[in-house]
């Protein structure tokens, strides 16, 4: 065999060794590696270390998980189950609050003060973006008078019902939301001068 | 808590823990990892088809491992170092003592490095096929990959981590 052969045949020998050593190559391939290896020491050197190298891989032990990592996994879920009870709690007594269980507050009224708000906003921002004129400066008069009238009312229900609900559940998701939308679609729109020639 | 929540973590823990183990190469990181597995699995195993559980936890696993190793400033300075891992193996295993001779105490001292710097998928395919012995079709299924691609990337990670030990030993002698 000519050097060149043999350097040629040792790296593809040493590509096919791995699977060589798994019993994983045509018996052609398996004759040729077989013979290269008989006249060849380095690349005999290099089966032995590759079955070496499986060997103590296949050798290493399956490891033990500690105790103290299952615990830690149980308190994590079990603080986690906690803070969700808490909230599927919080939720039940809104959800009963809403429905005039507790503070005998007709659904009917949250109901509507919710759609006055709702309702309201939408027909205000609606109305800007339909009409090409500008609103007037008494429109936008009526129209926050009739907002705050109605955040009162919100409020009422809410400090009757328990300042929690209006501060977590109502200004928060709600109120104040619905504010800064109205707020701010009033004061994008132009406004015309009022009646009597003055400037808003 | 579930009763059959439990019996999943007490199925899988080990197997998740000796992969974490191998793949990042020292138990802090291999603790972490194996409990954010089971946390996941505590907040998806509802959800997740019997058959499946395991394909599912192999992925999850090997996902946790990959970040914990991209979060890391520098790889090589968190492996265990040689003798200690052979120590901490035996330990941890209950397994019999090794035998004593050089040459095996030399390759097994480089072993868990040496796999443990093999970049990704061949780490993982190594680890699942010659420390945890699954088979090609479950190996393919967890890694998403062709089975040819699988047994190519095995042969290739098992010739990788011979090129390293051979230079280690040969540093060392």
């Amino acid at each position: 065999m000519s050097g060149r052969e043999r350097e040629i045949s040792c790296q593809w020998v040493s590509d096919s060794i791995e699977s060589y050593v798994d019993g994983d190559v045509s018996q052609h391939d398996k004759a040729m590696i077989e013979r290269h290896i008989r006249k060849c020491s380095g690349c005999r050197e290099t089966l032995l270390l590759a079955e070496d190298v499986r060997e103590e891989l296949r050798a290493l032990p399956t490891l033990r998980c500690p105790e103290t990592v299952a615990k830690a996994v149980f308190d994590r879920i079990g603080a986690r189950r906690s803070k969700e009870e808490r909230f599927s709690r919080a939720l039940r007594r809104f959800k009963a609050w809403v429905a005039g269980r507790h503070a005998g507050i007709p659904r009917a009224a949250v109901a509507s003060a919710i759609a006055i708000l709702v309702i309201g906003s939408a027909l205000l921002i609606g109305r800007s973006q339909r009409s090409q004129d500008p609103i007037s400066a008494q429109q936008v008069a009526e129209a926050e008078a009739a907002l705050r009238w109605t955040f009162a009312y919100v409020n009422e229900i809410s400090r009757r019902s328990g300042f929690a609900v209006r501060d977590e559940v109502f200004q928060a998701g709600v109120v104040a939301p619905v504010h800064r939308a109205v707020r701010a679609a009033l004061e994008a729109e132009p406004r015309t001068p009022n009646k009597d020639g003055g400037s808003i | 808590m579930a009763d059959e929540f439990r019996q999943l973590v007490d199925r899988y823990r080990d197997s998740v823990y000796t992969f974490a183990y191998y793949s990042l190469g020292n138990r802090e990181e291999a603790e972490d990892a194996t409990q954010e597995v089971l946390v996941r699995l505590w907040k998806n195993w509802r959800r997740i088809d019997r058959k499946r559980i395991s394909a599912w936890i192999r992925r999850v696993t090997r996902n946790a491992c990959i970040d914990t190793l991209r979060s890391r400033q520098t790889h090589s300075a968190r492996v265990v170092a040689g003798g200690e891992s052979i120590a901490f193996l035996q330990a941890a295993s209950n397994e019999p003592e090794p035998d004593t001779c050089t040459e095996v105490v030399q390759l097994r001292d480089h072993i868990q490095s040496a796999l443990a710097s093999l970049r990704e998928p061949y780490r993982s395919i190594v680890i699942l096929r010659e420390i945890q012995d699954m088979k090609y079709e479950h190996i393919s299924d967890s890694l998403d990959l062709p089975l040819n691609t699988v047994k190519s990337y095995l042969y290739r990670g098992r010739r990788m981590l011979r090129d390293k030990l051979k230079e280690a030993l040969h540093e060392r002698a």
